[in-house]
């Protein structure tokens, strides 16, 4: 809506560190949303899609913006944790709904204090309320939440005291949500005894880190004017989403694997030196697992070659260009890493030849009786380096979305990317080829050459990358079962396919998301069968999970900022060969 | 690398290598009792686990608890099979030879133990390969001799699988000759016990210490390539027990040395006051 004001702090500036935080303390992978804040919809809320927070905030209090987003944040993971799956409202009215959820906020924040109790402090700071003023309900409301929140507050209000003391008394086991609509029934009939009103328009929760609630309560449909007002648009978590089935192992179980005749043009195929068109247009059948009956289907896909149509390597040059002081960056980290050149290291125990100089020291103190230094060799250090390097890239039609904030494709992104990782690549010395795929339907996985392992990258491979579109779907087994064999053909001692995706496993043909996810873990397993090391760059920032199960545990990353792939692939990928 | 000057004795020339008290070792699981079955075999072991999760200590306590001398060779990618095996060194009446801690070990029976055998250049990790099959033997090429094991020598190698660099890792033929044991960070009420007896500090610290390692090991392959070791438990420990207020101390112990992400370093002190 309208700009931040001077001392808030925004969203997107605090969004990384706040999803660590969110990681480390409840290993909780949700995603972290921003949302306008308008009259309507002021606080935080939870759905099946993450945890919504504000743009830009800022506390009344002098307390730090971020700090009061760590607190939502905290607060919201309080709610995931412990509190129960939504409930029906019932016969509860709109009051008594809104005192179930002060109820339940404090419930959540206790449970998670006793493991860390410094989350109290973090809280209790936005809790501003006093025992004195006007007395209407939403007065009440926050001073109970204070008191609930903060042992050293006193309040004599009858109602706030009745309510605390309901609330601490040893009966009460914080543990078992389900306390809290029978108090919360009672003490909103008291509001009704003290004739106090309740207008659930301008009902808010408060303090300003606590979400409004609404993942407590199954949604009502058609609300009453006394009701609390939805979003139409707001989801409510589900009881069992998301992380729920995070720890299940994808292990199909049970039955051998059927072993598919050998395909047909397997042989052609194995001969793939990369020489010239005459190869291409092949096509290659693979077989695709099924994790279903945990059987392989034999040429069950179909992987096309498709020549890669060029356009004009300027573009590629430009990106260079532009890029000019990252790859002096990536040059002096080359450099720093004596990745490159050989090293002569003199006066070494052991070494490829004698170092006159000290053999000569050395001679000298023998003849005049004295223990000589046995450093006498010169040593080549070379870091010896046999890798092939096969780059995947997704190119379906999804990498065709513009990236927010950048004007770019995520496509765009990924090219530049590339084209900084090759530059990396080549001053390493490192063998390299730069192919892509798409699909549609498992007869025609699209696979296109950019450049091959043999060929300098030059202007005809520049012009091709120039040239790369983004169309389709993404069938990634075959096309990883297809990269596996043309790596094989190649002769270095370690072997990495570099996969670059923006998003899961899928096909028009394929209604099962998991299928096409099993197949890929197949084909991953496989390529490491064959010696060879897959690793997954994701621009997918909810990947995580399907992303782990396909490649494992250490083989890829998420990226959270699309935007900075271009920076950020020829670190990884130094760092992953170093 | 061992000192070249250290003296041998005629009588005992691994005396060095000898360990005399017991080392302090919690036993997490069933480790004890496996090792002591595959030394009886003299079964060539590989420790795997995240650095810092104890090791070290357990071949130590091994090692003492079998009355067997414990030769440790952290390994490092300049050494060379000679750093391993041993070397001719000229003095001023020639040469003489001088052997190299993996011989030693094997000629006199200690048990051997190669810290971060990955580190070492992969021409250099084959040199133990004749040790490690029925062989049982070392030859020294440059002496001309080949040594046959002592019957109580053992080889034991670490190994982190979660090293991120793939050129690193261990040839499929070295890992195929060893039993493999699994360390892992113990299980928090262990882990606690151990960082209250090395460090000092009370039982309550101890608990949020090890809280505190277990929230930072979420965020393995989320932005941290390890979490905190138990390791860096203790040296936290170390500082409060010097009276250095807990969160200062995690700050200079954890969060600093594993992490120069500004986002990261922001998270994780937020995780050490949601403890302290
Ligand atoms: N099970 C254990 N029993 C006793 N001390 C332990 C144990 N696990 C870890 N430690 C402590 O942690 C420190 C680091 O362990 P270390 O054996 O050096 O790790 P690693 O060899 O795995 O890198 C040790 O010095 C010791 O103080
Ligand atoms: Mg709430």
């Amino acid at each position: 809506m309208n700009a931040p004001l001077p001392d808030a702090v925004r969203f997107l500036d605090v969004r990384r560190r706040l999803a660590f935080f969110l990681r480390a303390l409840w290993d909780q992978g949700r995603d972290l949303r921003s949302f306008q804040a308008t009259l309507k919809q002021s606080r935080p809320y939870i759905t099946a899609m993450g945890i919504h927070l504000p743009e830009s905030w800022r506390s009344a209090t002098g307390e730090t913006g971020s700090a009061l987003y760590r607190a939502a944040v905290a607060h919201a993971a309080a709610h995931l944790t412990f509190s129960p799956p939504p409930q029906k409202r019932g016969k509860l009215r709109p009051v008594q709904v809104a005192i179930a959820g002060v109820l339940e906020d404090a419930r959540v924040e206790r449970l998670a204090c006793r493991e860390m109790p410094g989350l109290q402090r973090l809280w209790v700071r936005f809790h501003e309320a006093k025992p004195q003023g006007s007395a209407t309900f939403q007065d009440l409301a926050v001073r109970l939440a204070r008191a609930l929140a903060d042992p050293d507050y006193e309040d004599d209000n009858p109602w706030v005291m009745k309510a605390r003391h309901a609330f601490e008394s040893p009966d009460v086991d914080l543990a078992d949500p389900s306390f809290v609509r029978p108090m919360a029934s009672l003490l909103g009939n008291d509001i009704g005894q003290m004739r106090l009103q309740f207008n659930a328009k301008t009902y808010v929760v408060d303090p300003v880190y606590r979400d409004d609630n609404s993942l407590l309560w199954v949604p009502q449909p058609q609300e009453d004017d006394e009701g609390i007002p939805l979003e139409d648009e707001i989801l409510m978590a589900q009881p069992e989403d998301g992380d729920s089935d995070e720890g299940q192992v994808l292990e199909a179980p049970g039955a051998e694997e059927i072993v598919g005749p050998k395909p047909v043009g397997a042989g052609a195929a194995d001969e793939a030196d990369e020489s010239g068109l005459g190869d291409w247009l092949r096509s290659v059948p693979y077989p695709e697992w099924d994790y279903l009956v945990s059987l392989s289907r034999p040429a069950w896909c179909t992987v096309q070659e498709t020549p890669a149509e060029p356009a004009d390597p300027a573009a590629i040059d430009e990106i260079t260009h532009r890029h000019e002081s990252l790859l002096q960056r990536i040059d002096a980290l080359i450099r720093g890493s004596e990745l490159r050149k050989p090293r002569r290291l003199r006066r070494q125990m052991e070494g490829d030849h004698l170092d006159i100089d000290a053999v000569v020291n050395a001679m000298i103190d023998v003849r005049s009786g004295r223990t000589p230094d046995p450093r006498l060799h010169v040593r080549i250090d070379r870091h010896e380096r046999d890798l092939s390097v096969l780059v995947l890239l997704d190119l379906s039609e999804s990498t065709n979305d513009l990236v927010k904030g950048t004007g770019q494709k995520v496509l765009d992104l990924a090219r530049e990317a590339t084209v900084l990782l090759s530059a990396a690549m080549d001053r390493i010395g490192d063998r390299f080829a730069i192919h892509g795929f798409c699909s549609n339907g498992r007869n025609e996985v699209r696979y296109l050459r950019f450049k091959e392992f043999s060929m300098p990258f030059e202007d005809t491979a520049k012009a091709r990358l120039a040239g790369m579109t983004g169309q389709l779907s993404t069938r990634m087994g075959g096309a990883l079962r297809h990269a596996t064999r043309l790596l094989q053909a190649q002769a270095s001692d370690k072997k990495l396919i570099l996969l670059i995706t923006d998003g899961e496993p899928h096909d028009i043909d394929a209604h099962d998301p998991k299928y096409l996810q099993f197949d890929a873990k197949k084909a991953v397993e496989e390529a490491s069968r064959a010696g060879i090391y897959t690793y997954c760059m994701s621009l997918d920032p909810k990947a995580d999970e399907y992303v782990s199960r396909i490649f494992g545990q250490r083989n890829y990353t998420v990226m959270d900022r699309i935007e900075r792939l271009p920076e950020k692939l020829p670190g990884l990928y130094l760092r992953l060969t170093r | 690398m061992t000192d070249l000057s250290a003296p041998t004795t005629a009588a005992d020339p691994i005396a060095q290598y000898r360990i005399g008290r017991e080392p302090y070792y919690r036993p997490v699981g069933q480790e004890i009792e496996l090792y002591e079955a595959a030394y009886a075999a003299r079964l060539p072991m590989m420790l795997k686990g995240p650095t810092g999760c104890g090791k070290t200590r357990f071949i130590e306590y091994m090692a003492w608890k079998l009355g067997k001398p414990l030769v440790t060779l952290a390994c490092n990618e300049d050494m060379t099979a000679s750093d391993l095996v041993g070397r001719y060194l000229l003095d001023a009446q020639g040469t003489r030879w001088q052997d190299g801690p993996l011989t030693l070990a094997a000629r006199y029976g200690a048990i051997c133990y190669l810290d971060e055998v990955v580190e070492a250049r992969q021409d250099t990790a084959v040199v133990i390969h004749p040790l490690t099959d029925a062989r049982r033997c070392l030859p020294l090429e440059k002496k001309n001799e080949l040594v046959e094991a002592h019957p109580d020598f053992q080889l034991v190698i670490s190994y982190n699988p979660g090293y991120q660099s793939i050129l690193k890792d261990l040839k499929q033929s070295t890992k195929q000759r060893f039993g493999a044991l699994d360390f892992h960070y113990p299980e928090a009420r262990i882990e606690a016990e151990i960082v209250g007896h090395e460090s000092g500090v009370s039982p309550d610290i101890a608990a949020k210490l090890v809280s505190v390692g277990e929230k930072t090991r979420h965020l393995k392959g989320h932005g941290l390539e390890e979490g905190a070791s138990t390791r860096m438990l203790i040296h936290a420990g170390h500082l409060i027990a010097r009276g250095i207020d807990p969160i200062a101390a995690c700050r200079v112990t954890l969060v600093r040395p594993i992490t120069d992400d500004a986002d990261m370093r922001d998270a994780l002190d937020a995780v050490v006051t949601a403890f302290f």
